[in-house]
């Protein structure tokens, strides 16, 4: 098996044993009916006594085949509004970043608990996408009140 | 304490001492046996640990096992390449030979503590072998023989807990320590020992059973492959029933019942197993003989799982903690996680075995079953739509008493039962659409469910998924909904949110009516709610009511919005290509006739709340998404307005009106929807809105005076290229004396320090700069030529002074655009870069980079000809040799 496939047998079985409450994270399916290793359906709780608290927000993540060397590609699905989400959905963050913070080292786990703390822990020095940045910059209340409206729009069960 | 300090103190002396230290733990026995330093023993001593052992006391034994533990704790630390270390693992396989003794000794010790510290020193030493000897079974023999001194602690009251532990620890992180006869022997263990106390303590709900159940749990993962493979076999049985026992045991997960929680991840491991083996198979293989056993094992599996992930009754509920809830849903998360995988192997059984297990609860009323059964089938309702011979068993639930039983608010029904069905319509929407005959139950049950506010908002959402995709189907039912929606609108369940939701709803069923004049009548009665909300909002400013107006104002506003949106032609109906000639012409168009231009003036009515609230950002993002709702049609709609309404809006807005971006965008989306090949030109219109952008930008002065606006402005001017390229750049234009202000604005906003600005003045220069999709007018082009050129020079210096470590990183993509840009089109790139890069607005860069390093970077990037990749890495590699992030520039 590649380093890739192992690492990624090795998070699943990880991330099965214990995982943060609220979270998803589950490899999809092939056409054939087997799982895909390197394509992941997650989802992310907004954390407790945030704006983002109760909602829960689907991403899906990509493994390269260089991996864990280069780190995966998380994106929102749909785009979230948030100041460090690119329109496609792409996660801006710096452990993401292969030329930054990622290091081969760090977990599904601990990613996906970075992108929680992203949420409430917004970036000013990398916005991705347009309409949420100026919200946030400009127009706080506006902003928590659009949050909100978004946590509503996608639930925790 | 003291104990603790000399083991760490003599394990320290172990590994750093030049002077080796042969047999420190029998040197240690024999010094505690005198009581005195003693010297160490010499080959030929007959004494061995095995002989001093007798003579020590409890408390002396009990130092040399946790100095033995501190060995090979300190020891698995110390890395084995470098040659003085590897000497010091080498020691450990014959220091193992001692402390294997001093363990097993210790294990017969009559004194509890004594033998609690040898399973711990036993734990540390596996440890410790795990990564060192995984090719050598001599000294790993001696761990070895331990296990069954350890695994007879199980049944010994004080110390079962430690054995236990030891164990389960072993099993899950190093099960290949055990050999077979290891296995069966731990079986034996778990016969005798640990399931009859795990029986006893699951019926008496004990928490004692966790250490018991989690043990069978880590037996029974390290064994999957005989327990799936030999299903006939005692362990095999043993193993299987005993994980029924624990999830048929009484108790809610997360409240009394701590094991099945745990047990998910045995069977997550026995399902993987299947799938793995059973997907690996070729065709031409014989078909696995234990397949039968899997499938019935796993259907009981399912049925257990059903049982166990029932709410809890009201009063349970209500004395439950934060943390009990919690663990409750996180068991239902885990659990459908694992039905998820179960599912890629049952497939069509197992969704009619839930549906089977809802109608026969339905039968029974029991309504917390028929909850459980509908939550696994959401959880699997992606991969059952997938399949289209999965329609019968769903036929069997959707034809069912089920919508029509819960709608009836009179009964006894928990609301979750209730959200659960809710859900059930949003996860099957599809197949629901392809099932016209159940929608009338499951629309009518969802508007009911709207008064019931904690079901509000999900019945909210969901009809507004099943009314815009199935509108075609629920038109005879309108009349019914806009009654229902009046209703609502006057209870205390009705928010901006639902409102929202359902008014677009109802206006997707009128977007379904035929000819286009039956709609006029449903949509002035949903225009009217609008009016009432307006004008309450008018009534709250004249009273001092400012943030009532506010809400009312807003919600009036996304309401219309709500509304055209839904009224737009949905993307999947087709477009007829051949009756192009049967068209009426557009004058003839029932939304261009008098009766028709009732509905927009009532809907421009509606904009007479910014006389009011033109101050509040929120209005103006609702009125500019109602104008937006209009954009995308092709054919005369009550929301199609001219484009003079969108100018007109944009010409009322200064920079100090609040969310001005949105408008900014809003007449952005007009342009752009007004540059299709098909489409309208209105160079009219385009060039007074960028009369009023320039006005703006003329305001701001600066880009970083509003960044976003800003951004808006250029954004704006960007898609004037290249239909529009003439209203920009052209002498007649109304902004040619403002267009070098409008330039140096750009220009600015390249050097500043905000992204989306600088972004889309690259975007804006790369349009200008690369040759035009189309053949503009001969006067034109030649202008447009003579400004490029004109600002070539200038653009060039801002263009390096980013590249040369000025801007963010992220940033250095979208300035190479225009740069490749100028390099692939502007013959005099060259010089003009060049000129830059030796100009004194250049940055002052790091020392490693020269006039030599400018030269070789020009030649580089000039070379490269607009190379996307290669520009890239070689700008990337300038910018960090700029920046001093790397020692030179190659």
């Amino acid at each position: 098996m590649s380093l890739c496939m192992t690492r990624l047998s090795e998070e699943r079985k990880n991330w099965r044993k214990d995982h943060p409450f609220g979270f998803v994270a589950r490899p999809m399916k092939t056409p054939q009916g087997t799982l895909d290793l390197k394509r992941w359906d997650c989802a992310i709780p907004g954390k407790d006594k945030t704006i983002w608290e109760g909602g829960l927000f689907k991403m899906e993540m990509q493994f390269p085949d260089e991996y864990p060397t280069k780190p995966p590609k998380c994106k929102f699905i749909p785009p979230l509004f948030h100041p460090n989400v690119y329109p496609s959905g792409t996660v801006c963050l710096s452990i993401l970043n292969e030329e930054e913070g990622w290091r081969p080292a760090i977990t599904l786990k601990e990613i996906l608990i970075g992108i929680q703390m992203l949420l409430d822990e917004v970036n000013p020095e990398s916005p991705a996408q347009a309409d949420a940045y100026n919200l946030f910059k400009r127009d706080k209340a506006a902003y928590e009140k659009k949050v909100r409206q978004v946590v509503r729009e996608n639930p925790a069960p | 304490m003291v104990t603790k300090k000399l083991c760490t103190t003599l394990t320290t002396y172990f590994v750093r001492s030049p002077v080796t230290w042969k047999m420190p733990l029998t040197h240690l026995a024999r010094c505690l046996q005198v009581d005195d330093y003693a010297p160490e023993l010499e080959a030929d001593d007959e004494a061995t640990v095995l002989t001093l052992l007798p003579d020590l006391r409890p408390s002396q034994v009990i130092l040399l096992l946790i100095f033995s533990a501190a060995l090979a704790d300190e020891v698995s630390k110390v890395d084995a390449d470098s040659p003085a270390h590897a000497a010091l693992h080498d020691q450990m396989e014959a220091i193992v030979q001692d402390a294997s003794m001093i363990i097993a000794t210790a294990l017969s010790n009559p004194d509890y503590k004594v033998r609690t510290e040898a399973l711990k020193a036993f734990l540390t030493w596996v440890n410790y072998a795990q990564p060192v000897w995984p090719r050598k079974p001599e000294p790993l023999q001696h761990l070895r023989d331990l296990t069954e001194l350890v695994a007879q602690c199980v049944a010994v009251p004080e110390l079962h807990q430690d054995a236990l532990e030891v164990l389960r620890d072993i099993l899950e992180s190093y099960t290949s320590f055990f050999t077979a006869r290891h296995m069966f022997g731990l079986f034996r263990i778990v016969t005798e020992h640990v399931q009859p106390r795990l029986l006893t303590a699951l019926e008496n709900v004990d928490p004692e059973g966790v250490p018991y159940g989690q043990l069978v749990i880590a037996y029974g993962v390290a064994n999957v492959q005989p327990v799936v493979e030999q299903p006939d076999n005692d362990m095999s049985r043993t193993i299987i029933d005993l994980h029924f026992e624990i999830l048929r045991s009484p108790g809610y997960p997360g409240g009394e019942d701590e094991i099945s929680i745990h047990s998910i991840e045995f069977w997550n491991t026995y399902i993987e197993y299947v799938n793995d083996t059973v997907f690996s198979q070729d065709s031409g293989e014989p078909p696995l003989p234990w397949l039968p056993n899997a499938r019935s094992i796993l259907e009981q599996l399912i049925e257990l799982l059903w049982t166990k992930m029932r709410i809890p009754t009201g009063q349970i509920a209500k004395e439950w903690t934060n943390e009990e809830s919690g663990g409750f849903r996180e068991f239902r998360l885990d659990a459908t996680d694992l039905m998820l995988s179960v599912y890629v192997f049952l497939g069509k059984d197992m969704l009619r075995q839930l549906a089977s297990f809802a109608l026969r609860s339905l039968r029974a009323k029991d309504w917390r079953s028929v909850e459980a059964a509908l939550f696994c089938m959401n959880a699997i309702a992606d991969n059952v739509l997938e399949e289209s011979s999965n329609e019968e068993a769903l036929d069997a639930l959707f034809s069912s008493a089920l919508f029509r039983e819960i709608n009836d608010f009179n009964l006894n029904i928990p609301a979750q039962a209730r959200r659960t069905a809710i859900d059930v319509l949003g996860s099957y929407g599809s197949y629901i659409e392809r099932h016209a005959e159940y929608l009338p139950d499951a629309v009518r049950f969802l508007f009911a469910s709207l008064e019931t506010a904690a079901l509000a908002t999900t019945a909210a959402k969901s009809i507004a998924a099943l009314c815009s995709a199935c509108r075609g189907s629920l038109t005879g039912e309108l009349d019914g909904f806009l009654q229902q929606y009046q209703r609502f609108l006057s209870g205390p369940t009705s928010d901006p949110y639902t409102k929202e939701k359902v008014i677009g709803a109802i206006a997707a069923i009128i977007q379904a009516l035929k000819p286009e004049s039956t709609k006029v009548q449903p949509l002035l009665l949903l225009i009217e709610n609008v009016e009432k909300d307006v004008q309450t909002a008018k009534e709250c400013v004249a009273a001092g009511e400012r943030d009532m107006a506010e809400v009312m104002g807003v919600t009036g506003l996304n309401c219309l919005a709500s509304i055209g949106k839904n009224l737009q032609v949905p993307d999947d109906v087709p477009i007829s290509i051949y009756d192009n000639d049967e068209q009426p012409p557009p004058s003839a168009h029932f939304w261009n006739s008098e009766e028709a231009q009732v509905v927009r003036q009532r809907i421009m009515g509606c904009f007479s709340v910014l006389q009011v609230l033109g101050n509040d950002g929120e209005a103006i993002d609702a009125a500019c998404q109602v104008l937006r709702s209009g954009f995308a049609e092709t054919e005369p709609g009550p929301f199609v307005m001219p484009p003079s309404v969108t100018v007109s809006f944009l010409q009322q807005c200064s920079t100090e009106t609040p969310h001005l971006e949105s408008v900014l965008s809003t007449a952005c989306i007009l342009v752009t929807q007004h540059s299709k090949s098909t489409s309208e030109r209105i160079p009219e219109d385009v060039d007074a809105i960028c009369a009023c952008v320039a006005g703006l930008i003329a305001q701001l002065g600066l880009p970083e005076r509003d960044p976003g606006v800003a951004q808006g402005c250029i954004d704006l001017f960007s898609r004037l290229v290249p239909y529009y390229t003439h209203v920009l750049i052209g002498k007649d234009s109304r902004i040619s004396g403002q267009l070098p202000a409008i330039l140096d604005f750009t220009l600015r906003a390249i050097e500043g320090q905000d992204v989306f600005p600088k972004r889309s003045a690259c975007e804006l220069w790369t349009k200008l700069l690369k040759s035009p999709s189309i053949s503009n007018p001969p006067d034109v082009q030649q202008r447009l030529t003579q400004v490029v050129h004109a600002y070539c020079p200038q653009l060039a210096q801002a263009l390096m002074g980013q590249v040369g470590g000025l801007c963010q990183r992220s940033e250095l993509d979208y300035v190479c655009e225009p740069l490749k840009a100028l390099i692939t089109n502007q013959p005099n790139a060259r010089a003009w870069l060049e000129g830059a890069l030796a100009d004194s607005s250049f940055p002052q860069t790091s020392e490693s980079v020269g006039q030599a390093e400018k030269r070789r970077f020009l030649q580089q990037i000039v070379g490269l000809r607009g190379d996307s990749r290669k520009t890239k890495d070689v700008v990337k590699e300038f910018w960090a040799a700029c920046r001093g992030t790397v020692v030179r520039y190659n």
